[in-house]
């Protein structure tokens, strides 16, 4: 029934007034896709190797073919892998639900924040902590899930109340009203007491040390439906792109289209903050980065921020445990030391695309 | 930062102003009310003047005492203490200094029902002290003022200090303020304490009694396998290794002790504040940590059994043999009573 979507030939063509990406062409990047696979194992190994403890790359492969419990193999596999995996799950969710988001809102500044979603998810921790004594990573990632769902409803549900649907401008403003009230809650149940605060201060800065696989395991169906829904929209997204009346011209269900979204963008963010806390700039610098080499097509993009939302989480959680030995940095703190430069990078040399 | 001096030399004048009208003119209500009227300018101007000058001086006798910022004239009684470090505050209780206002958060210790730490919450109550309403908003210099104090405490370890220490201009215009070093050792802070307060005689006997309790429980004390190493975690999850010089474990070493060389198998480590302890990799403290006996403290709100339950600390040898303990976080930065009560929880963890 659908008439084709928006083709490749017009997401050139538009490519083509700011100048070719750099990976123009299906083989060129499909090319870079395994280039980024290639890129993310190194990431994955570095992440596995490096840290307070010296260790060398037979051991960590012992660590796995031989376990014989030295200091070595169990820095590896009790703390390197746990954080390891929930940094790729993590940057794979949270450069999706970016992309997805930008697409959605048409925005070139959003990223998951914008619905409520961090903001709902630090009302639900500050609140556990607070009220009913929670201390645990752990303990606060289900209250953490349950905020930012609830956020995200409320958000949709402003947005859309009005006359119109749920606009990108009237979602926005929604998001940005609703985080506002959290934001204040938040803090005013942090500050009136001491205790809350110095539990909350600490999550709140996004970390991957001390989670456990549980606590992945937890997370995952809500990952892997976020992702698998982000990296369907593509096609719903181009559309978008064109603007709403071209997009239902082309026959799409624009209000199914941005529903189907948020749930994945709610998913994938969401289950992203109930792990690591909220991990800024990986939502609103993979998707950019993305688009400067595989053009606007979301078909591209979306894989492109998949594997490089991981990537960046990696290497800036290394190089948190390399900066200030033998203590480390959280990685929330390292992203947004490495993530605001490489955006001013990437505004300087002109490749934000226009949405 | 006005010199200390010039605070000496304006706010005189200003008191005496009211006190030589009311004297004079028994008839003229007019010009008891007019010297008034300028006073309360006068004391107006010198408030504005900020750190210009003007400030508030003690009202009878005072004596010099040694501050962060100089020397400053305190009352040489004072009566009403305001004390801006929880970890101060103790010890002005312990010297039973009259506290006006104090500052109820102590690192690691949740607050009783009265909003005090519950090793001093009892003498304040009993004082009538004023809990210090500082969260969130900071430092509140309004509650300060209103409380009327003669002198003001503050330093010490922590947060507290450098809200202190910001407000310094502020807090010296309501009464002298006498701000004191980060102390490592509670004996320290105790004597500087006694000092500022006027209260050094009750010090030798103080000590003589923590010396006395000391060796009491020594005498029953069933010692563990040496050395020990002494341990948190911090609320940010991360692993902390305290230093063998800081005050928990030199009174386990009065006790018969032996802290572990942590600094040598830490291949000398960044200290953390004032040094008394140190942040590790969960990865290294197999290294840093394996000293046959531990002691924790709960600072981080992680119980032993949650450390216990955790694999990093699970493998250490005192955690695989059992010889891990837990003491209250009073004792990581004890002022006397902390000290004295650790003793207590020493021979009451090592019968």
């Amino acid at each position: 029934m659908s008439v084709s979507p928006p083709t490749a030939p017009t997401t050139d063509e538009r490519a083509d007034e700011r100048g070719t990406p750099p990976l123009a062409g299906g083989a060129a990047r499909a090319a870079g896709l395994l280039v980024g696979v290639g890129l993310l194992a190194l990431a994955t190994l570095l992440s596995l190797a490096v840290g307070a403890l010296p260790v060398s790359l037979p051991q960590v492969i012992g660590a796995f073919t031989d376990f014989a419990g030295t200091d070595a193999h169990v820095a590896v596999r009790e703390l390197r892998l746990p954080r390891t995996l929930v940094g790729i799950a993590v940057g794979a969710a949270l450069g999706v639900a970016g992309t997805v988001i930008q697409g959605v809102t048409r925005n070139p500044l959003a990223d998951p924040g914008i619905l409520g979603i961090e903001a709902g998810a630090a009302f639900a921790v500050v609140t556990s902590i607070y009220v009913l004594g929670i201390t645990s990573v752990s303990g606060y990632a289900w209250f953490a899930l349950l905020g930012a769902a609830v956020a995200a409803v409320v958000v949709y549900t402003l947005g859309a109340s009005g006359r119109a649907a749920a606009s990108p401008v009237t979602l926005a403003l929604a998001g940005a009203a609703v985080a506002a009230l959290l934001t204040a809650l938040t803090s005013a149940m942090a500050l009136l007491d001491s205790g809350t605060l110095d539990a909350f201060r600490f999550w709140v800065v996004g970390s991957l040390a001390g989670r456990d696989l549980e606590m992945l395991a937890g997370a995952a169906p809500f990952l892997v439906v976020g992702v698998v829904l982000a990296l369907l929209s593509g096609r719903a997204l181009n559309a978008l792109a064109l603007g709403e009346d071209v997009a239902r011209a082309l026959g799409q269900r624009v209000a199914l289209s941005r529903g189907l979204a948020a749930v994945g963008i709610v998913c994938c963010a969401g289950g992203a903050v109930s792990v690591a806390g909220p991990i800024g700039f990986v939502g609103l610098t993979v998707p950019h980065a993305a688009r400067a080499l595989v053009g606007p097509d979301y078909r591209w993009v979306l894989p492109y921020s998949m594997l490089m939302g991981p990537i960046l989480l990696l290497v800036a959680d290394v190089i948190g445990r390399v900066l200030v030995r033998p203590g480390e940095l959280q990685v929330g703190i390292v992203m947004a030391a490495i993530g605001a430069p490489v955006f001013i990078a990437l505004i300087r040399r002109g490749r934000l695309v226009q949405l | 930062m006005g010199p200390a001096g010039s605070i000496g030399q304006d706010a005189p004048a200003v008191r005496r102003e009211p006190a030589r009208g009311s004297r004079r003119s028994s008839s003229g209500g007019r010009v008891r009310l007019l010297v008034a009227g300028l006073a309360a300018l006068l004391v107006l101007a010198g408030c504005g003047g900020g750190e210009s000058g003007g400030g508030a001086a003690p009202a009878g006798p005072t004596r010099t005492v040694d501050s962060e910022r100089g020397p400053v004239q305190v009352p040489v009684t004072p009566q009403r203490i305001a004390v801006l470090s929880g970890s101060l505050a103790g010890d002005l209780f312990t010297l039973e200094a009259p506290v006006a206002v104090a500052e109820p958060r102590v690192l690691g210790v949740p607050p009783d029902a009265t909003g005090f730490p519950p090793s001093w919450s009892a003498q304040a109550t009993a004082q009538g002290t004023q809990r210090l309403a500082s969260e969130g908003a900071g430092l509140s210099i309004e509650q300060i003022a209103a409380a009327r104090p003669d002198l003001i405490i503050g330093g010490g370890q922590g947060f507290t200090a450098a809200q202190a220490a910001n407000a310094y201009p502020q807090l010296q215009q309501i009464a002298p303020t006498v701000l004191l070093p980060a102390f490592t050792q509670w004996q320290d802070q105790l004597t500087r304490i006694a000092d500022v307060v006027g209260r050094s005689d009750r010090v030798p006997g103080l000590l003589q009694a923590y010396q006395d309790r000391a060796a009491q429980v020594r005498g029953a004390l069933r010692l563990p396998p040496q050395p020990t190493v002494f341990l948190y975690q911090a609320r940010d999850g991360k692993p902390y290794v305290i230093t063998p010089t800081a005050a928990l474990p030199r009174i386990a070493s009065d006790l018969g002790f032996v802290p572990d060389d942590v600094l040598t198998k830490a291949n000398n480590p960044p200290l953390f504040g004032t040094g008394d302890s140190f942040e590790t990799s969960p990865e290294l403290l197999p290294r840093v940590a394996d000293a046959p006996t531990a002691i924790v403290l709960p600072i981080g709100q992680r119980p032993l059994s949650q450390l216990q339950a955790d694999p990093v600390y699970a493998r250490l040898p005192a955690f695989g043999s059992g010889q891990v303990y837990e003491l209250p976080s009073t004792a990581f930065r004890p002022d006397y009573a902390g000290a004295m009560s650790t003793l207590d929880a020493f021979a009451a963890q090592f019968r």
